[in-house]
């Protein structure tokens, strides 16, 4: 009897001891943060365990380079470059990331169009001197919007019809996907970039759990729709609140143009968040989806199971495709329908 | 005699877990600390913590000259003043859920909170 009380002792004793060393543990994966300040918005980086603040430094300098190239408004950028002659010799990030924006316009049949640039800057989104242009302004503006006026040749890139590009739809997810790729070569297993809502997710969180990343709710910021549980993923949201202004008429006006009328997407939708491996991909298809409206994005998303979304139309109905929707906790002020996905031949 | 050895083993076994299941809540409470903190950060530099369970008003030095006044009151925190152009760091109201942030871009200035 003792000799058994005294067994269970020592075993329940080493019991104590492993879940002190398992807390031990925990803390050597040290959070290291950094603050960066590019591409007009604020850039949250999480990286964990060691080196972190060594890796940080890269991502950083990743970061600016991009912004160098990509930028509208350093003349010295790839784009402005492309913009200012008509064509450019442009780096490998540059020519890369418009072939893949044009793959994205080839997939949603002109929803997602660099092109739209002169359109968005004649509102005023790329200034902040918002106003709403008249329609015949709009309509002359609008023959040098196609993504079919690029041509991108190995490093070169040609505009035709006097267009003008922006990368400003795709720029960010761009980012997100090559600071997550630097910090898995780096070694690096955890880590969480937030580019301005934009959020891209390394591996789990350090404590083995899932990233959490909320969706607000459009119409009032402080609330949060439905929480995603996510891993090695991206999480980007598009939304007709981000970025706004009231005109004379009393009328809201966002910044997210629908290519074909030259004004602001108005097709039902006023949130669309989506969730798959590329950064890239979810930044470009959350614009085109927003722009194609409700029952296009929902036939996209039914066809399309390579990603997940969250949908929110004018009623604030929400709309979930049916891969994400067990990992998706809900508020309950918030009624939702599942997508339904097509079985894949 | 065997058989009341038997019999006591599983009371012995029930005791060593539901003790072990106690060891193990306060073990994991210790690890995650609450007790949440308000971080300011200047250009990526910390400026100031703010325990949330003390109210306080603080002027930081944002970055371009532009002055923020942070409160902390009711185990929030906010952004009173700014003498940034675009106030969308006034307008973001109180934060006090651990990761939430207020961002001033003019002044390059975030407030998160932070568990401690
Ligand atoms: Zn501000």
């Amino acid at each position: 009897m003792v000799n058994k009380v005294s067994r269970s002792a020592a075993v329940f004793a080493l019991m104590v001891l492993m879940m002190f060393s398992g807390c031990e543990e925990k803390k050597d994966m040290t959070e290291h943060k950094k603050d960066v300040f590019a591409m007009d918005t604020y850039m949250m980086l999480k990286v964990y365990g060691e080196n972190g603040d060594k890796v940080l430094m890269r991502a950083e300098k990743e970061i600016k380079e991009l912004e160098g190239l990509f930028s509208v408004t350093d003349e010295k950028s790839d784009i402005s470059r492309i913009n200012k002659d008509g064509t450019a010799q442009t780096a490998e990030d540059t020519s890369n990331l418009i072939r893949k924006s044009l793959e994205y316009s080839e997939l949603t049949e002109g929803a997602l169009d660099i092109t739209v640039y002169p359109v968005l800057r004649e509102w005023g989104f790329t200034t902040g001197q918002y106003h709403i242009p008249d329609d015949s302004t709009v309509k002359e503006l609008l023959k040098k919007v196609s993504y079919k006026n690029i041509t991108v040749n190995d490093g070169t890139v040609t505009l035709a019809k006097n267009a003008e590009i922006d990368l400003g739809s795709v720029a960010k997810g761009y980012t997100s996907d090559r600071l997550c790729e630097l910090f898995r070569n780096e070694g690096i297993t955890s880590a969480l970039v937030n580019l301005g809502g934009n959020v891209q997710a390394v591996g789990k969180k350090p404590d083995g759990s899932m990233w959490r990343v909320g969706v607000e709710d459009p119409k009032d910021n402080s609330n949060i729709v439905c929480t995603l549980e996510i891993e090695d993923k991206a999480v980007i949201t598009s939304g007709n609140y981000e970025r706004f202004f009231t005109g004379d008429d009393g009328r809201n006006y966002w910044h997210i143009i629908d290519p074909k009328t030259g004004r602001p997407a108005d097709n039902g939708l006023i949130s669309v968040t989506i969730t798959g491996d590329s950064g890239t991909q979810c930044d470009a298809l959350s614009t085109a989806l927003f722009v194609m409206g409700t029952e296009k994005a929902m036939k996209f998303l039914s066809e399309h199971t390579e990603i997940d979304a969250v949908l929110i139309d004018n009623d604030m109905k929400v709309y979930i495709t049916e891969g994400i929707e067990r990992v998706t906790e809900f508020s309950e002020d918030y009624e939702h329908t599942v997508i339904k996905r097509q079985e894949t031949a | 005699m065997k058989d009341k050895l038997k019999k006591m083993a599983a009371p012995i076994c029930i005791v060593f877990v539901v003790l072990g299941c106690i060891i193990w809540i306060i073990i994991q409470n210790s690890c995650s600390r609450q007790g949440n903190i308000a971080e300011v950060r200047v250009s990526d530099r910390t400026v100031l913590r703010l325990s949330l369970d003390k109210d306080i008003t603080r002027e930081i030095d944002g970055q371009n000259g532009i002055k923020l006044t942070v409160v902390v009151s009711s185990g929030s925190v906010y952004v009173e003043h700014s003498g940034c152009p675009d106030k969308i760091c006034v307008n973001k109201g109180r934060i006090s859920a651990v990761g939430d942030t207020i961002v001033c871009l003019p002044a390059r200035t975030v407030v998160e909170v932070i568990e401690s």
